[in-house]
C-alpha cells in the first residue's frame, strides 16, 4: 500500500512577502504589478482572497475588490530559494519527492518507515539511543506512549476512523514534522496544507480540503466518501472543458460517474482519459511519484514577454524577440543541447494570434540563429492589430554538435557566443549583450536584409573580442 | 515600501556557518536589528547574494550582502504607519 503526501504552501508568495515584513502580516497583501499597469495578481494573501482577490485576476479588478490591498511586487529569488529550502526538507524524509509547481510536492513515504523509532529525519536526530528517541519523539509531538510502548493515537486522529497501524501513525508524525521545521527553518507565516492518502490524486484532494494549515488524511478504502461531497473540478486533471463534456453525458458527481460504463467514457474521451476517469471515480490513481532525478530530459525551451503597451512597430518586436532569444539561446547552451527546430507566437491586443515554426538544415544552439529564424517569418506575416506578446522557443534537441572548422565565420561566431557565455555566468546575466538589443534600428535592418549578411552589431567590450580570436 | 539601494555599514555574527546581522548604519543612523525574519539567498554571476529581511522594533528593512565585494547595501525599507 502507498503512502502519499501532497503538500501545498498557503498563499506562497504572499506568505514569504509577509514572513518578509511584519508590517503586511494581517493586511491584504496581493503580489503582482501595480494597479493601472498591465499585470495580474500573481498571489493574493489570505485576508486579501476574503475579498474575492484570486490569483490570475487583473490587478485593477483586485483593487476595486479591495481598494486598501497592498501591492507588492514579486521577489522571485526569494520565491525560488524557500522554494529550494522547502524540498531540501522533503528530501531528510524520503528521496521520492515529485516537485509539482513552485509551492506543491508530492511525496512517497512508503516503506520509508517502518517503526516510529525511525521517524527522526536523521540529519536532524541529536541521539542515537532508542530509548532517548522515543523521548524525544512523544515530547515533541505530544502522543500518548501506552504501557506497551506502542503509540496511541490523539482523539482528533481516532475520531477519523483510523487504526493504530505503524503506516498511519508514521504518516502523521511525518506531517507534523514538516509542519514544525517549516515552522523553525523558513519562518512562522510559511504554512502549508498536507492531504495523505494512497495515491498522488486523492492526496491531492486532501490538501485542498483544509487551507491553511491543513492536515487531512484520506484513508485506504473511504476515498468515495470524499470524492462524492466534491465537485468534478476538484480533482486534478478534470478542468471546464472536460466539466463541461462530463456533464453532457449527465455526468455531475462522482457516483455518477461510477456508475456510467467505463466503455462510454472510453468511447467520449478516448482510451486515456476514459480510463482514468473511470478509475480515479473510484479513487484509484496509479500514477507514480516521479522523484526529481528520474525526470525526463526537457524537451525544448522557451520564452514570452507581454509587452507594456500594443505596438506595431517592428522595431520594438524585434528587439524584444532578440532578447528572448538569448534567453532561450542561454539556458540550452547550459544544457549542452542544439536545436532542429524553432517556434514563435505573436499574440495581439484583441488576444488572437500568429505563429510558426521552422525546421532548421542543421542544429542551431546560437541565440542569433534563433533570432533570424524566428524573425524571418514573423516579419513576413501580417500583423492585423498591434501586438501585446512576443514568444520564441526551441524544440526537437540534439546534444551539440562539435566545433565547426575553426577558421569559418561559423566557428568564429560559436567561439564569440561561447566567450559572451562566460562573462556572462561568472559577471550575471547580460553583463555583455549584443549590441543590437540596444539598437531595434540595427535589428531592422539586419534582419530585413538576406540571411546571408551577418548580424555583426555586437556590442562585446575589446577584452572579449581579444579573447574569441586567441 | 521604499527601494532605497544604498551602501551600509553593518555589525554581523558568524555562527554555525550564518550570517546574523545585528545593527546597521544608514544616514548616520543606526538601526538595531531586533528579527532576521528570512534570509534568501540567488546568484548573480559566480557570486553568492544574500538578502536580509529584518526588523527593529517599528521598521522593516532589506539588506543586501554581496559575497564576492563583501558589501552592504540596505535595498528596501518600510516604516510602520
Amino acid at each position: 500500500m502507498r503512502c502519499i503526501f501532497h503538500v501545498d504552501m498557503n498563499s506562497f508568495f504572499a506568505s514569504v512577502e509577509q514572513q518578509k515584513n511584519p508590517l503586511l502580516r494581517g493586511k491584504p497583501v496581493v503580489v503582482g504589478g501595480a494597479p493601472g499597469t498591465r499585470s495580474i495578481v500573481a498571489a493574493a494573501s489570505r485576508e486579501a482572497k476574503k475579498f474575492g482577490i484570486k490569483t490570475a485576476m487583473p490587478t485593477h479588478e483586485a483593487l476595486r475588490l479591495c481598494p486598501s490591498a497592498i501591492f507588492v511586487p514579486p521577489d522571485f529569488e526569494a520565491y525560488v530559494d524557500v522554494h529550494r529550502k522547502m524540498v531540501d526538507i522533503f528530501q531528510r524524509f524520503t528521496d521520492a519527492v515529485e516537485v509539482f509547481s513552485i509551492d506543491e510536492a508530492f511525496l512517497e513515504v512508503s516503506g520509508s518507515f517502518a517503526h516510529a523509532d525511525t521517524v527522526i529525519p536523521s540529519e536532524r536526530s541529536e541521539s542515537r539511543d532508542p530509548s532517548r528517541k522515543r523521548e524525544e519523539f512523544v515530547n515533541t509531538f505530544s502522543i500518548l506512549v501506552s504501557s506497551k510502548g506502542v503509540p496511541r493515537l490523539p482523539r482528533s486522529t481516532r475520531s477519523l476512523g483510523m487504526t493504530s497501524g505503524e503506516n498511519e501513525i508514521n504518516a502523521l508524525t511525518i506531517a507534523h514534522q514538516i509542519k514544525s521545521i517549516f515552522r523553525a527553518e523558513l519562518g512562522e507565516i510559511l504554512t502549508c496544507s498536507i492531504g495523505i492518502a494512497a495515491n498522488k490524486t486523492m492526496a491531492k484532494l486532501g490538501s485542498d480540503l483544509k487551507k491553511p494549515d491543513g492536515l487531512t488524511v484520506i484513508l485506504p478504502g473511504k476515498e468515495t466518501e470524499f470524492l462524492d461531497r466534491a465537485q468534478l473540478q476538484d480533482i486534478c486533471g478534470i478542468g471546464p472543458r472536460v466539466d463541461k463534456r462530463l456533464r453532457g453525458l449527465g455526468i455531475t458527481s462522482f457516483s455518477q460517474m461510477r456508475a456510467y460504463p467505463e466503455a462510454g467514457l472510453i468511447a467520449a474521451f478516448g482510451p486515456h482519459l476514459g480510463h482514468w476517469l473511470h478509475e480515479i471515480s473510484f479513487g484509484r490513481d496509479d500514477a507514480p511519484v516521479v522523484p526529481l532525478y528520474d525526470l525526463p530530459e526537457q524537451k525544448s525551451f522557451s520564452k514570452q514577454h507581454t509587452l507594456a503597451k500594443n505596438t506595431r512597430d517592428p522595431r520594438v518586436v524585434a528587439a524584444v524577440l532578440m532578447k528572448l532569444s538569448e534567453i532561450v539561446g542561454r539556458k540550452m547552451r547550459a544544457e549542452d543541447k542544439s536545436a532542429r527546430q524553432v517556434f514563435w507566437w505573436l499574440r495581439f491586443g484583441d488576444f488572437s494570434g500568429t505563429g510558426g515554426h521552422r525546421r532548421m538544415p542543421q542544429p542551431l544552439s546560437d541565440s542569433t540563429d534563433i533570432f533570424r529564424a524566428a524573425w524571418t517569418d514573423m516579419y513576413r506575416k501580417e500583423w492585423p492589430r498591434p501586438i501585446r506578446l512576443v514568444s520564441v522557443g526551441v524544440a526537437d534537441l540534439v546534444r551539440a554538435p562539435l566545433q565547426l572548422n575553426l577558421f569559418s565565420d561559423k566557428a568564429r561566431q560559436q567561439r564569440l557566443t561561447a566567450a559572451m557565455d562566460k562573462v556572462n555566468d561568472i559577471y550575471g546575466e547580460f553583463t555583455v549583450r549584443r549590441g543590437n538589443i540596444f539598437d531595434p534600428d540595427a535589428i531592422l535592418e539586419a534582419s530585413t536584409n538576406a540571411m546571408a549578411r551577418r548580424t555583426a552589431a555586437v556590442a562585446v567590450g575589446k577584452q572579449v573580442s581579444r579573447a574569441v580570436d586567441k | 515600501m521604499s527601494p532605497i539601494y544604498e551602501s551600509i555599514q553593518v555589525l554581523a555574527s558568524f555562527k554555525d556557518r550564518l550570517i546574523n546581522p545585528l545593527a546597521f548604519v544608514w544616514n548616520n543612523r543606526k538601526y538595531v536589528i531586533r528579527k532576521v525574519n528570512l534570509i534568501h539567498r540567488a546568484r548573480k554571476g559566480r557570486d553568492m547574494l544574500y538578502f536580509f529581511s529584518v526588523s527593529d522594533d517599528a521598521n522593516y528593512f532589506k539588506l543586501r550582502f554581496d559575497t564576492g565585494d563583501m558589501s552592504w547595501e540596505l535595498e528596501e525599507a518600510e516604516a510602520a504607519a
